[in-house]
């Protein structure tokens, strides 16, 4: 561009260095307390390095529970999950967009507003639906509330508006059905809002920690964030079977974002432009 | 939680027609998740319930009646028996007693250092010892003298200060009365502990770890708690290094004090096994079987035989003091919001020692606060 | 809208005619039967427990009771004089303002910092880094942050220590608390807006800065004329959603502060939470909850109004 300021952007370089290792410090100190001994943390050792590193909090979150089927429980529910949301705002986001039918505004303003309540505002009437349709402590009553998504919806209806009419008409000229026509043409034009918001929904339903812990209840059926208030005690802090448990969790979605990152940020910036 | 465990494969052998599905949650949540459950009409069988909980579920009819009420009522002490009681019938069995008060937590070394070869007999010999404990680092305290500072221990001290005033603090209707001299008496003392002696401050107050992690850490002299605390030191910390020794009374009556009802059974009325959750409640509430429970749980018997029986004592001698007091404790009384109630206290203690509130004040917002709260659940 | 932008070919246009007959009933069936499912999710799992909880609102209702008393509008007037709620409603206001300015001013220069650097691999490294946290388990991350804001042995202190500073109670003072977690807010999703800003950045042409440049304009003008004002699309995004979720933060105050000390931190969503779960308070939580979703629907009209009206000119 112009006269480039080699003192200025040098500056800039150093300040971002230092924000992206405070960016990092966090993650820094959960795995090295994961690494502490129990006795290490409670005795007020006043130093960042564990004195020597135990793997007892891992032990404890691996063994103690059943961590390998909890991490099942949660790739299954989250898998089915993103899969259902994917479709169900595609199709939702396609009829809004270029169909019309009677109440079609208020429908899609309705869903609009469910995005602004707070979850756990509505948390107690979910419950107790859930309850009457018989899925407490079924892992069904974490999939079924999330098929479907009010975000997808929005989205997918503001990108498949964008899609030129004629487009569709050519298609349906062929004798392509509405279902094909969504698959077909709709579907790929709109992949990358579609990889974004399935790395978003699929993170979510990773990370949702309130809803399973109020709704499941036998051990066998619980996902991963549940560890970390599995292990805590009335009287008791295990600070490093917590922290383990966080690595533990915080690992695979890390893995995931690292591999579709491309795809989610552009997916990010794209939904964000709109 | 393996106390549990035991009883039920043990009542299992004996029952080979039933079968007691087991399941432990973590205890932030799980006042929610019972709450949830019982107004979803899904309640489980038997509920493990703390006792200040109970009245809720037993007034709006969720809980079973034990029956034979009348002769179980005198086997308990009064204190645990509290909240399982509701217009004299009763719904459910404590397996513990709560208790809070009349013992401490001290280290011998630390008072042998300061010339102290005894623990304080009387509050004026534990103020003076206090003093005497606490070691400052500049203006902040390095090692407390006596610390009470914590969620539990404000409040109870300074209910039992004015119990053994022979004070009261409920008035008519469910309403708290802090008007009175008794606890006018008792709140200045307890604030100039940290305002004025100092021997105590607020920085580890709502913390993640306890009052008797840090007394474990060294941190404190003498630690005002409960003796589920000791546990902590013989199985977390590993030390041997402490007693438990009794907290003298305020006055020179006896050292009355005011308790929770702490964890029992209760069997939920629209259980289909309601007679079969019963029968285990009873079961697990026989003399051997508590007796077997207290002790692998370190709770405090809430059974009067199993409290006396001398056994108990000699597993467990750390429990003495706790146990030579027992009949001294009275019921808490009713409150409507457990949290709110020892919530209010807090702050308003904080705002007292912080000179941002009078005692007298204080004492009139704290009544006005939880009479409202009271009201609110009416 | 767009459906005649194209500049469609004119022999598109007579079988389109025809087809709108048959096209159109297909369509409908293809309508209600894909819709229906959708809906019927939509209607037991978001609106039927909207309105459950709204309707509650003129209830004293407590979830454990079988009955529950109309009281009519008690609950919306009892919330006035309840200093606990104008509390939670002033915490709620000065979190969301304090956290949204400081959220935006540092992700725009950041976005700006990291959009200057030229070696590719770099650039994505430096995204990547203030991204990553946005991906954690908000409940995890609420957790690591209470240990290092520990009095005794977290991190922040540990290196107040190092600077001899006396340490400093991050979460139960009173002075602090706030502050505390909106750093930690802060730290967990500054990555979607700077990836945001950075999008918005990049779309800017370059000539409008060449023009401004030959008209002399110095960096400060440059930001201010030509950034600034092309950048306002992205800006009005960024704020609207970036103060909705400000708004229902929930977790970081649950797991790390509870709305301690003194309700400093006793942001409405907490206090609606406890009100319902721990004091039992249905009714009076849902007319709370109803006025909160009020309050977050105004403030987001207000700035979409806001927004376009400056876009007009």
């Amino acid at each position: 561009m112009h006269r480039r300021n080699k003192w200025m952007d040098g500056s800039i370089m150093l300040v971002l260095a230092v924000a992206a290792c405070v960016m990092l410090l966090p993650y820094i100190w959960m795995v090295v307390s994961s690494l502490k001994s129990n006795m290490e943390i409670v005795s007020g050792s006043h130093t960042v390095l564990p004195h020597q590193v135990s793997l007892e909090g891992y032990r404890t979150v691996l063994l103690d529970a059943p961590f390998g089927r909890w991490l099942m429980n949660s790739a299954v529910t989250s898998v089915v999950i993103t899969a259902a949301t994917l479709f169900t705002s595609a199709l939702a986001g396609y009829i809004f967009a270029k169909h019309q039918f009677k109440g079609q505004k208020l429908l899609f303003i309705l869903i609009l507003a469910t995005m602004m309540i707070p979850f756990q505002v509505v948390m107690i009437p979910t419950y107790l639906i859930t309850a009457k349709l018989g899925l407490v402590n079924h892992l069904m009553a974490i999939v079924l509330p999330n098929l479907v998504s009010s975000y997808g919806v929005f989205l997918a209806k503001q990108f498949i508006e964008d899609i030129p009419q004629d487009l569709l008409d050519a298609a349906r000229m062929d004798g392509a059905g509405e279902l094909r026509l969504m698959v077909r043409i709709i579907a790929p034009l709109i992949l990358p809002m579609l990889s974004a918001l399935g790395i978003f929904t699929f993170m979510n339903s990773w990370n949702n920690y309130l809803w399973p812990l109020i709704i499941l209840n036998d051990e066998s059926k619980m996902t991963v964030p549940l560890a970390l208030v599995y292990f805590n005690g009335t009287h008791m802090v295990n600070y490093n079977v917590v922290m383990s448990a966080a690595v533990l969790i915080t690992l695979p979605v890390i893995v995931v974002f690292l591999i579709f990152q491309k795809q989610f940020i552009k997916g990010l910036t794209m939904t964000g432009m709109k | 939680m393996n106390a549990y465990k035991k009883a039920i494969t043990a009542y299992e052998a004996l029952h080979p027609d039933v079968k007691i599905d087991y399941q432990t949650f973590p205890y932030d949540v799980y006042n929610q998740k019972l709450k949830a459950s019982f107004s979803a009409k899904k309640p489980p069988d038997i509920a493990e319930m703390f006792g200040t909980w109970v009245p809720e579920y037993a007034k709006n009819g969720l809980l079973a009646e034990i029956p034979d009420g009348d002769q179980l009522m005198n086997e308990y002490y009064e204190a645990p028996l509290g909240g399982y009681t509701l217009n004299d019938k009763l719904y459910g069995l404590p397996l513990e007693f709560n208790i809070e008060n009349g013992g401490m937590l001290i280290h011998p070394d630390m008072l042998k250092a300061q010339g102290i070869s005894q623990p304080p007999s009387t509050w004026d010999e534990l103020v003076a010892d206090a003093k005497k404990l606490t070691i400052r680092d500049g203006n902040r305290i390095k090692v407390k003298g006596f610390d009470f500072v914590s969620g539990d221990n404000i409040t109870f001290t300074f209910l039992s200060m004015i119990l053994q005033q022979n004070g009261k603090y409920w008035g008519d209707n469910n309403h708290v009365n802090f008007q009175t001299p008794e606890a006018q008496r008792a709140m200045t003392a307890l604030t100039s502990l940290i305002s004025g002696d100092k021997v105590a401050d607020l920085t580890t107050f709502g913390g993640e770890l306890d009052t008797s992690d840090y007394f474990f850490q060294g941190g404190s002299a003498m630690t005002y708690r409960g003796p589920w605390s000791i546990a902590a030191g013989l199985n977390t910390y590993k030390v041997k290094d402490f007693e438990y020794v009794p907290v003298p009374s305020f006055t020179t009556n006896p050292p009355a004090f005011a308790a929770e009802s702490g964890w029992g059974l209760v069997a939920a009325q629209k259980s289909k096994q309601q007679q079969a959750a019963i029968d285990f409640i009873k079961y697990l509430s026989t003399n051997d079987n508590l007796l077997d429970w207290n002790l692998n749980t370190f709770t405090v018997p809430a059974k009067k035989e199993v409290a006396e029986n001398p056994e108990f004592v000699k597993a467990n001698p750390y429990m003495e003091t706790s146990l030579n007091i027992l009949k001294l404790g009275q019921w808490i009384g009713p409150i409507a919001d457990r949290d709110y109630f020892f919530k209010v206290i807090n702050d308003h203690f904080q705002l007292m020692t912080s000179g941002q509130e009078t005692v007298e004040a204080g004492l009139q917002n704290i009544e006005k606060s939880i009479n409202d709260s009271q009201d609110q659940h009416k | 809208m767009n459906h005649g932008t194209a500049t469609s070919g004119n022999q598109a246009i007579p079988p389109q005619i025809d087809m709108q007959g048959p096209g159109k009933r297909g369509g409908r069936k293809f309508i209600y039967l894909s819709l229906a499912p959708i809906l019927l999710l939509f209607g037991v799992f978001a609106f039927l427990p909207i309105g459950w909880s709204l309707g509650l609102s003129v209830f004293k209702y407590n979830p454990l009771s079988d009955s529950a008393l109309f009281v009519g509008l008690d609950n919306f007037i009892r919330m006035w004089s309840d200093p606990i709620f104008l509390k939670s409603l002033w915490v709620t206001f000065k979190f969301v303002v304090i956290a949204v300015l400081i959220n935006i001013v540092i992700t725009l220069m950041f976005a700006a910092a990291i959009q200057r650097i030229r070696t590719g691999w770099l650039r994505n490294l430096m995204r990547t880094i203030f991204f990553l946290p946005t991906i954690a388990p908000l409940a995890g991350t609420a957790i690591v942050w209470s240990t290092m804001f520990n009095y005794n042995h977290g991190l922040f202190n540990m290196l107040l220590g190092q600077l001899h500073i006396a340490p400093i109670q991050w979460l139960s003072d009173p002075h602090y608390a706030l502050y505390s977690v909106i750093m930690m807010t802060l730290w967990a999703d500054i990555g979607y807006n700077i990836v945001l800003f950075i999008a918005g950045l990049d779309s800017i042409p370059d000539m409008y800065y060449e023009a401004a440049i030959l008209d002399g304009a110095n960096r400060w003008h440059l930001f201010r004329h030509v950034t600034l004002p092309l950048l306002r699309r992205t800006m009005l995004f960024v704020s609207v959603t970036t103060v909705v979720s400000y708004f229902q933060a929930f977790a970081q105050f649950q797991i790390m502060t509870k709305g301690e000390p003194f309700n400093e931190t006793r942001v409405l969503a907490l206090h609606i939470y406890e009100q319902a779960f721990s004091n039992s308070n249905m009714g009076y939580a849902s007319a709370m909850a109803t006025v909160f979703l009020m309050i977050i629907l105004v403030v987001t009209l207000v700035q979409l109004k806001l927004g376009r009206t400056e876009w007009e000119y």
